[in-house]
This record gives structure tokens, sequence and C-alpha cells, in this order.
């Protein structure tokens, strides 16, 4: 999985990543003093994906993982932060950054981890609505609500960024084939908006088409890269999604273009755009907006790559 | 306090003894609020003078400054000497041509008055609830250059450092706390800046309504469904509750009619509402859009609480009249199965 790098970019945002690490080995978002689930998982990635491999990177590759491993609940799940009493969607995060550091240093020994994380995310779901609920979706959303994602909370509604990265995080761990991740897949299909691409869920609603957004839209799109879906196919019938991820190229920021950069890059699409963005507003120190977060989504908006997402 | 009029008196007496013969089998603690809510709505009514609610004219953006000299002056110079003050607009979602947002305008205005005032510090903060990225919204608004110009920083509120609070008002919510961004919880001032809008579930967006947009996503999620499942006005009561801004300004400069809070249709109302009783301000920008907030189902709860005043007679207005600004804003298309 590895590939070393030499880009001076890349290596100065590792550097300041790794500088901004918690001693517990967690990420806050942005200048906060709380590690949260998200960061921290999309941190470790960053790094198993940057290619950095000095002493320090592999040193908080192992801080961040034993971050995940302490803060996992016996269900096999993670709430959004240490010490949340519920069961969060950020457990897909934790559950691909996890299965790729098993995959990348079995010597950390947090299989069990992943499996115990994959069963919870993959356990049976069924959607319990009356006839009447799931008529009077179809008429106000257009949605069909018996169809099967992933939700913020458990309980909730289902959505397209968690359900997106559940279907990554599966894939990652190798499960690609069970279930659920073929009822995601599904789902992020009946959830396509007008203009081809995908927002937070609501293609519809009343009266009206709602636009997509271009993170939900990277974020499906990888999800379906992950489900096994080939790239040439998906850039031929996805086509319009993928013109949602072109057209967004010059926003000028960092999380959008980060989001974008990984799906450009793994479906082989040009990007000079976000990575032209990407690279003009990096801090002088390294960092993106000097945000944890934000920098870890950037170096993976710089060097994600298909056998991240399993594929 | 003068007399109480015989009527009402028989109703405070029947209300108590109500509440007395209820207290036994109201077991649960919501029906106790729910009680104790009620009594307080009448105390107040009984014990308070009127709800102050200033309405300023103010044609366009370019007249930001003066309209909000005006509101600040009306309103009595707030007190925010030394105090650290957050303002929460609604950036609820921004798309080019919906007048969805808080006009960065009359944001950048009301920032110049709290500091010359001699805010300790002055924050600028929320939450989208549609999109993950916040930066994107406040460039592409116009607020970053507006914040960038007054040094004032923006907190996005979905990803804040978060504290567990108990929700104070719980009106029936299977939530009994929600965890809340410690921005909020630990601002001495807090101003809710809403825009004049209707909202497709609600009747209408304004202060009370804008507080969904503190609720951090990275725990509830985009567009914050916990609240949706939870019960819209239910959510709406206990965040208000919870939270009790100090003062609500709605800028409905341009208000949004039809199909809100996102993909409406301007309206140039050409005013600016505020007051500290933000149920006060709720109901009287409702007036100004030809509502009823009678109709609107958060606020005529909020009234029956006692969290605020709704009816006209206990609301002086000050500025101009309700009559000479009201409009009829055209409502929300129909929900057909009356969700």
């Amino acid at each position: 999985m590895r590939q070393r790098t030499r880009d001076p970019d890349l290596e100065r945002a590792v550097s300041w990543l790794v500088s901004r690490q918690r001693t517990d080995g967690g990420w806050t978002y942005y200048a906060g003093e709380m590690a949260f689930v998200e960061p921290t998982a999309a941190g470790l990635l960053a790094l198993l994906a940057s290619g950095v491999d000095d002493q320090q990177t592999a040193e908080a590759v192992r801080r961040a993982a034993g971050f995940l491993c302490a803060t996992q609940r016996p269900d096999g799940a993670w709430g959004a932060f240490a010490g949340d009493p519920d069961a969060s969607w950020a457990s897909a995060w934790a559950a691909w950054g996890l299965a790729l550091a098993a995959e990348s240093h079995p010597d950390f020994g947090v299989a069990s981890a992943v499996t115990r994380a994959l069963d919870w995310l993959l356990a049976p779901l069924h959607n319990e609505y009356s006839q009447e609920e799931i008529e009077s979706t179809k008429r106000r959303l257009r949605l069909d609500a018996n169809l099967v994602g992933w939700p913020w909370l458990e309980g909730d509604a289902q959505w397209v960024f968690p359900t997106s990265i559940s279907i990554i995080a599966s894939a990652a761990g190798g499960r690609r084939e069970e279930q659920r991740v073929r009822q995601g897949v599904r789902f992020l299909a009946d959830r396509v908006c007008k203009d081809g691409g995908w927002n937070f869920g609501n293609p519809f609603m009343i009266d009206k088409y709602l636009h997509s957004d271009p993170i939900e839209t990277a974020a499906a799109l990888l999800a379906l890269v992950a489900a096994g879906e080939e790239l040439a196919a998906i850039r031929r019938e996805r086509r319009d999604a993928v013109s949602v991820l072109i057209s967004s190229g010059k926003e000028p920021s960092p999380i959008t273009a980060a989001w974008v950069g990984m799906a450009t890059r793994v479906l082989d699409l040009p990007n000079d755009e976000q990575r032209e963005v990407l690279l003009s507003t990096q801090e002088a120190d390294g960092s993106w907006q000097s945000s944890p977060y934000v920098t870890a989504l950037a170096i993976l908006g710089l060097s994600m790559r298909s056998d991240l997402l399993g594929a | 306090m003068g007399t109480i009029p015989r009527r009402r008196m028989l109703r405070y007496l029947l209300l108590g003894g109500v509440g007395l013969g209820l207290v036994p089998i109201c077991a649960r603690r919501d029906q106790l609020r729910l009680l104790s809510g009620l009594a307080r709505a009448e105390w107040r009514k009984l014990t308070e003078p009127p709800a102050r609610v200033v309405i300023t004219r103010c044609a366009e953006y370019s007249q930001a400054v003066e309209g909000m000299r005006e509101v600040w002056d009306q309103l009595g110079q707030p007190s925010v000497a030394g105090r650290r003050v957050v303002v929460k607009p609604n950036m609820v979602h921004y798309l080019p041509g919906y007048p969805a947002i808080t006009s960065p305008a009359l944001v950048g205005a009301l920032i110049g008055f709290l500091r010359e005032a001699g805010a300790a510090e002055v924050v600028v903060a929320d939450g989208g609830s549609f999109t993950r990225d916040s930066y994107r919204l406040v460039t592409a608004s116009g607020l970053g250059k507006t914040l960038d110009r007054h040094g004032v920083r923006f907190v996005d509120l979905n990803y804040d450092d978060l504290e567990e609070v108990p929700l104070a008002g719980n009106y029936g919510s299977r939530l009994s706390s929600l965890w809340l961004p410690r921005t909020i919880m630990e601002a001495d001032f807090l101003i809710s800046m809403p825009k004049l809008k209707t909202h497709h579930w609600e009747g209408v967006s304004l202060s009370l309504k804008n507080l969904f947009g503190v609720v951090p996503g990275s725990k509830y999620g985009w567009p914050k469904n916990t609240l949706h499942v939870n019960g819209i006005p239910q959510s709406i009561l206990a965040l208000y509750e919870t939270l009790r801004p100090d003062l609500a300004i709605v800028d409905g400069v341009v208000g949004m009619e039809g199909d809100g809070p996102v993909y409406g249709s301007a309206v140039n109302t050409g005013v600016i509402i505020a007051g500290c009783d933000c149920v006060a301000v709720d109901a009287t920008a409702a007036r100004v859009m030809g509502v009823d907030p009678a109709s609107v189902g958060h606020l005529k709860s909020a009234g029956a609480l006692g969290l605020g005043f709704i009816e006209e007679e206990r609301i002086r207005v000050v500025g101009t009249p309700v009559r000479e600004v009201a409009r009829t804003f055209a409502r929300p298309p129909a929900v057909q199965d009356g969700t």
C-alpha cells in the first residue's frame, strides 16, 4: 500500500499534522481542544496515503490507531468523540482508517477491532416505516423509504455522506460483497439529484429539485468505486456526476477541493484545478486553515488512490 | 401591577386548582414543565410590561450602517461592554439568487456598533445545515470579506468543541440534552440574527428557528435530522428555552417568501426588526410577513408557555408601525399530508 514520496508540499503538510497530534493520539477538527473520531481517522488515513515514511510519521500512525482502539465501544462502534455515549456515523471513518492500518501494520494488532467495527457497521437494518409513511415520502421527497443506507445517528433517517463512508470502510475491510453494501449502493442510486450529482440526501423536496453538492458527489463516486463498479463504467454512466465534480474545479475552498481531488484522482479525471486550489491555499507552515481536519483531507486530496478504498 | 380583573382572577384560581390537582398524576417531568410554563405565561402577563420591539426602515443594504444605528439607539444601546458577544446569523445554505442568509452588510454594521459599545470580543458563528463546507458558504456569500475587514473570526459550529447541555424546555420530546458548541455556551451575550423568511415546514423561520444552526453536524449530521425526528417545534422551543438569546435582530431588508428557507423568492421589505424578547420579535416579524403568529406552531406554544409575548396588545412597537411595512408574503408550497 505504501508509496514513498519526496513531494515537499506533502511532507510539510504531514509534518504539521504530526506536530498537532494530541498526546492521546487524536486530532481536533480546528483550533479546539477536543479530539474527534472523524479528524483522527482522516489524519490516520492521510498519513498512510501520503507516502511519507519517516520515524515520526510512523509513530503518529501508531498513536492514531491507538486512539481509535481506545475509544471503540464494546459493541464495535464509536461515538463522534471520546466520551460520546451515542454510536455515531464516525464509526465508518474509524473502521476505514483502522482497516488500512491493519493491512499496512499487522504488528499493531488492530485486526480484531476492525472485525468488530465492520460487524457493527454491516449488521442488518430494516426501516420500519408504515405504508402511509412510505407513500408520503414518495410523494413529498420522491424517495424510496424502503431502501437502506446509513444514518448519522442510530435511529435517524439515512443520508448520502454516512452511507458513502460506510461503503468505503466496508470495502477497505474486505467486505464489499455484504448485503448492506449492496443495499447502500441501491440507496445512493435512489438519491441522485436531477443534475446527476448528490447532495445531503434529498434530491427533491415538496415541489422542487434540489442542487447537488460537490462534496457528497465526490464521496458517493468514491463509494461506487469502493463497491466495485468499473472506473470506465462510472465515467461513462455517471457522466453528469463527473460534470458536477469538474465544474466545481475553481471552488477556492480547501475542503471542497480536497474531496473533489480525491474523486478525480481515483477516477483518473483531470484534476489540475483541484491541485492548484489546494497548493495555493496551503499555509506557510504546511497546514490548511491551521486545521488538522482540513489538512488531513487536503493530504488525501493530493494522494488518494483506489487501493485505499479497497478497490 | 394594577388590579386583576375578576374573570382573570377566576382563570388563575382555576389554573392553580387544576395544577395542584394534576401534580400527583403528572409524574412525568415534561408534563410538570408544561404546567409550570402555562402558569408562567399567566404570571408574566400579569406582572410584566409589554415587550418592546423596534421596527426600522432600511430600504437597501447600502444603508445598513444607518439602519443598524437607528436599531441600536432604539434598543437603548444594549450593554455589551467587556462582554464576549456571539452573533449567530442565518447561514443555512448559500445559493446565488436565493436570499436565504442574513446579509453580510448587516452583520458588518452590527459588528461596528458592538465594537463601539466596548464588547470585549465579537465572534460570528453558525453551522450550515446542508453543506459540510462552511468556508465555501462564508466565502461565496461575501461574509468572509466582511469579517476580514472587521478582524472578526467565524466559528463553524458544526466542528466546534462540545459540551452536553440539559435541555431547559423539553415539552414532549425524546431528547433530554444536546451536545452544543462551546462557543455558544460560553457567550456572555448571544444575538440571534435571522433572515425574514417563510419556511416550508414551520411557516416562518426567524430568530427562534435560527437556533437550529447551533446544533453541531459533527455529532448530529447534516441536515441535523435529529431535530426533525424529535419534532421541529419541540426542538425549536427546547433550544430557545435553553439558550435564551439576549437579542434578536431580523434582516428584513430583503426577505424571502414562498418556498423558504432556501428556495423562496426575494421580497424587498426594507425593514430591520429587533428586540430582547425574541418571541415578540418573531411574532412581530410574522405580522410583517402577513402571517398570524398564532398560526405558527412554535410561536403559539412559546406564547402559551410564557417564553415571550405574541399578542399584539402585549408588544409595544417602537419606530415604524407594523401596518406601514406589512406585506402578504406568498406562503410556502402546501405540504399535502399535513406533516
